[in-house]
Parts: C-alpha cells; structure tokens; sequence
C-alpha cells in the first residue's frame, strides 16, 4: 500500500504538464504503484477564489473512487472561507492545503490562524508546500517566496492541536521543527543514500511523523518512491511512511 | 543497461562536497545499479596551480582505489594557462583521466578558454562545463561568470570539434530554455543531473535534442538522477543510449 501525500491535480500555469486531468495523473499512479493520492487543485494556485478549483477537483476526480483523497485550498485572505470550508467538508475533502507563497498571507496572521484552528477543530490536517517549483528556474511573474520554517514553527506553537504537514521540506532535523510534535514532514525533498536526512530526521522525531510524497505531476514519482525504498529501515517503518502516516492524518483509520 | 554518472564528485580536503568519499558512491552505486562514477573534485574562487592539481590528485587516487568503478575528469583553472595545458595532457595522456571539468571562473567562450578547447580537440576528450540559466537575479548574482546554454552554444560554433557536456539540466535553472538553446547544436551533450525533477523534463530534452546528446548523470542528487531516468517515457534504445552507451561512445574516441 502507497499514499502519495503530495500531489496534484490540474495546470501549472507556467509549464505544461505531462499530466493535468485525473484520468492522466491515475495513470502516472499505476505505473508508479502508488495506490491512493493526496490531491488539490493545482488551479487554485492563483485563481482568486481558489475554491472554484476545489469544485473543479472534485467533479474531475469523481470517477476515481478511492484512488483520490481530495484536499481543499483555501485562501484564508479571501472572503467567505468559512462557508467554503464548511462545503468542502460536506463534499468529502479530507484536509486542507495551503498555498500561502501564492495567495499572500503568512502563516502566523490572524485569519490564517483562524483557518487552521477551525480545521483542526473539524479533524482535518493541514499541508503546506514549501514551494511548488525549484526558484533557480523560476518564470519571471512567478515570485513566490519558499515558505519559512520560522513561519510553520510560529503556526505550530500558536496552534498545539493542530496536525501541520510540511510538504517539500529539507534540512529540518536541526531546526526548532523537530519539537512540535504536530508537525509532519514529507521526504521528496530530502537525501536519503548519500546523506541519509531522512533516516537521520527519523532518529530525532521518530517514523511516525514522516510521510512520503512525489509533487507529481510537477514532479517525477520515482525519486521520492527510490528514497523511501531504498532505507536502510525496517518494513515496519518504510510502511508508516509509505502509508500508514499519510492515512492517519487524512482520517482514513 | 550499463549506467554511467558522467557527473559526479568526490570531496577534498577544502571542498567537502557534502562529505561524499569513493565509498559513499560505491554504496549508491550497488544500491541504484551504477556500473561508473566520471568525477571531478574541485575548490572554488581562482583556484590556483597548487589547488586543481591537488583536486586531480585526490581524484587519481580514487581511480586507482576503484579502477573502472571511478574515472576522473581533470579540473583546471584556463586563467593558468601553461599550467593548465601541462595538467591536462599529463592528467589524460599519462593517469588515464576522460575528460576535462570547466567550472566558472570564466564564460566558457572567453578566449583565455580557447587553448583549453583546443587541447580537448587534440585528445578528443570532452569538457564537462559548469552551467546554468539561473533566472533568479539573487542567485545569478552568486556566479557572474556562470556559462548558460547560449554561451556553450557560442563556444560550440567556435570550435565545432570539441565535444562539450552541458552540466546539470535538473540543476541548472530554466532547462527548457536550455534546450531551446542547444537543439540545432549538434557538438553539445547535456547531462542530466540535478536535484530537480520536474515531470517531462527527460522527455522534452529526448524530443529536443535526441536521445544521442542525452547523458545521464547525477551530480550528487542520486535517487532524483535515477528516479527521472526510470520514470521518462521514452523507448528502451532511448534510455540504454542515455544511460551509458552514448558516454561509453564519448570516451572511446580518445586519440591518446
């Protein structure tokens, strides 16, 4: 059993992708062996109501049964995420991403706040990018910062019961991150045979607050899928990442 | 399918190079199926006589420790001229290196380049040439001589017989302006490597510049070199070229 934590479904707006509709990224899954994804809409980065691209996501993947757990966006800075949120729960979305580089708040505002604590309160987690896209190569309108870890700490100790996923991170076992329990961290970014940050990060938190995820289809699926694979682990432990985490946070135990 | 990293590295006593030995490789090698690491180690700023000749050392150690496992690209700074036309030849002719590695201490088409190139030619060895199209001015800012691809290209259409390798596609910033750039320019390679893996990357490169210009490699970014190689949906042949015999090709045309 595979969970892909971070992927995507929809355009990029500044490079076509392989794979934009369900029906393509489904088929990157099969290939790949990934059993269940984690999706948003990819649309939403910078639409202004970004939750017409929830509802978009939900009528695209609607054929897919299982294969799809979705994950609404919201944009705290945006009027009516309440209301939003409260459809998206009744649709069946089963957690919350955030894309805070792309819609212009941080993390620690009080609306962002507000957001996360009534999330929390619903059960759901919250995943946050810490960029969609590598910035050396970046399009010159896409000025997205990459997400500080100051700003996830601050979010995390404002809010204790949150559940936060840190999607894309690297180079976190030496930050304050690794104390607040309510963080998750997935691996793509990290290294795993040479440098081995993945099984350092979990003989400092632990296995059961990493999860595995791809970016795809921003991203090829195999590099993250050889990271976990390749461990010098146990099964037992390679299976929390690859699923067992992943299916906690979405609720799905 | 034999597996070449045309691009890798090895640290040194002042480039730590994320602490990779010849045997941290050899442990990623039998893990993802690498048959040889082309590696190169360098130091950074003006290195001077002293300092590439160190690098080349510990790179000669590492083939004799590992022979056909690790195979040396020799690295100079072109600004030593004399110095570096002896290193070259003794380093090729005499230790068996494949190539020679260009960082950024020059635009590879500055003429101070040129006698470098031309040495190449003689020997029929390829360049591995630093390189990228950083569109993010903070980080341009950190290399100002970092070659991009219309500058290999410059230099390819200067000396049409040297064999140029342009370093780190996944590393380098806007790949598909890379690609654009060097698809008519028949004596330029591209490596794959880098930590970046942006889906449909090998396949536009493939499309773009054909799979006989294609070198697979690392950089260092292991599981991501690999993982985009196996994932790329291109043909079989396609991928046996990338993933060792278009290399295996380079380095045979060697003259001494």
């Amino acid at each position: 059993m595979i969970i892909d934590f971070n992927a995507y479904v929809g355009q990029w707006p500044f490079r076509r992708l392989p794979a934009r509709s369900a029906a393509e990224v489904i088929d990157l899954m099969d290939k790949a062996g990934i059993d269940v994804a984690a999706v948003s809409s990819l649309n939403s980065t910078l639409y202004a109501d970004p939750h017409e691209g929830n509802l978009e996501l939900l009528d695209d993947i609607k054929n897919y049964g299982g294969r799809f757990i979705p994950l609404a966006v919201l944009n705290p800075g945006y009027p009516g995420w309440q209301d939003d949120l409260e459809e998206c729960v009744n649709y069946g979305f089963k957690g919350i991403r955030l894309y805070p580089q792309y819609h212009n708040y941080l993390l620690a505002n009080d609306e962002c706040l507000k957001l996360v604590k009534k999330a929390s309160e619903m059960s759901l987690s919250v995943s946050i990018p810490v960029r969609l896209r590598d910035g050396r190569g970046r399009h010159w309108m896409d000025s997205a910062r990459d997400i500080s870890l100051q700003e996830v700490e601050q979010l995390a100790a404002k809010l204790p019961n949150s559940r936060i996923a840190l999607l894309e991170s690297r180079d976190v076992r030496s930050t304050a991150l690794v104390k607040y329990g309510n963080i998750y961290f997935e691996t793509s970014r990290m290294t795993s045979i040479l440098g081995s940050e993945i099984m350092n990060l979990i003989q400092s938190v632990g296995a059961s607050r990493l999860v595995f995820g791809s970016g795809a289809p921003l991203k090829y699926i195999s590099p993250a899928l050889l990271k976990i694979r390749l461990l010098k682990e146990s099964e037992e432990v390679k299976e929390r990442i690859l699923w067992r985490n992943a299916s906690g946070l979405l609720g799905l135990e | 399918m034999v597996r070449i990293d045309c691009h890798s590295h090895i640290k040194n006593k002042v480039w730590d190079a994320a602490g990779i030995t010849p045997e941290s490789l050899m442990e990623a090698a039998d893990k993802l199926e690498i048959d040889a690491f082309c590696c190169s180690t360098l130091t950074f700023g003006m290195p001077t006589p002293e300092e590439f000749r160190m690098c080349n050392d510990v790179i000669l150690k590492a083939m004799k420790e590992y022979p056909g496992k690790i195979l040396g690209y020799c690295f100079v700074n072109p600004g030593y001229q004399a110095e570096s036309l002896m290193e070259i030849e003794k380093r090729i002719v005499e230790d068996g290196m494949i190539g020679v590695k260009l960082y950024n201490q020059y635009k590879c088409w500055d003429p101070v380049v040129y006698p470098v190139v031309r040495k190449t030619i003689e020997l029929k060895v390829p360049i591995l040439q630093h390189a990228g199209y950083v569109t993010d001015q903070a980080e341009a800012s950190e290399q100002p001589n970092l070659s991009n691809a219309q500058d290999i290209a410059r230099l390819a259409g200067l000396f049409p017989e040297a064999m140029i390798i342009e370093a780190h596609l996944g590393g380098g910033g806007d790949w598909e302006w890379a690609l654009k750039n060097l698809r008519g320019v028949r004596n330029v390679y591209v490596d794959t490597s880098g930590s970046v893996v942006d889906m449909g990357m090998i396949e536009k490169a493939t499309k773009y510049l054909g799979a006989e210009r294609l070198l697979f490699a690392t950089d260092l970014s292991m599981e991501e070199g690999v993982g985009k190689m196996i994932d790329a949906r291109i043909g079989d042949e396609e991928k046996r070229l990338i993933f060792g015999e278009n290399m295996m090709k380079i380095m045979g045309m060697r003259s001494r």
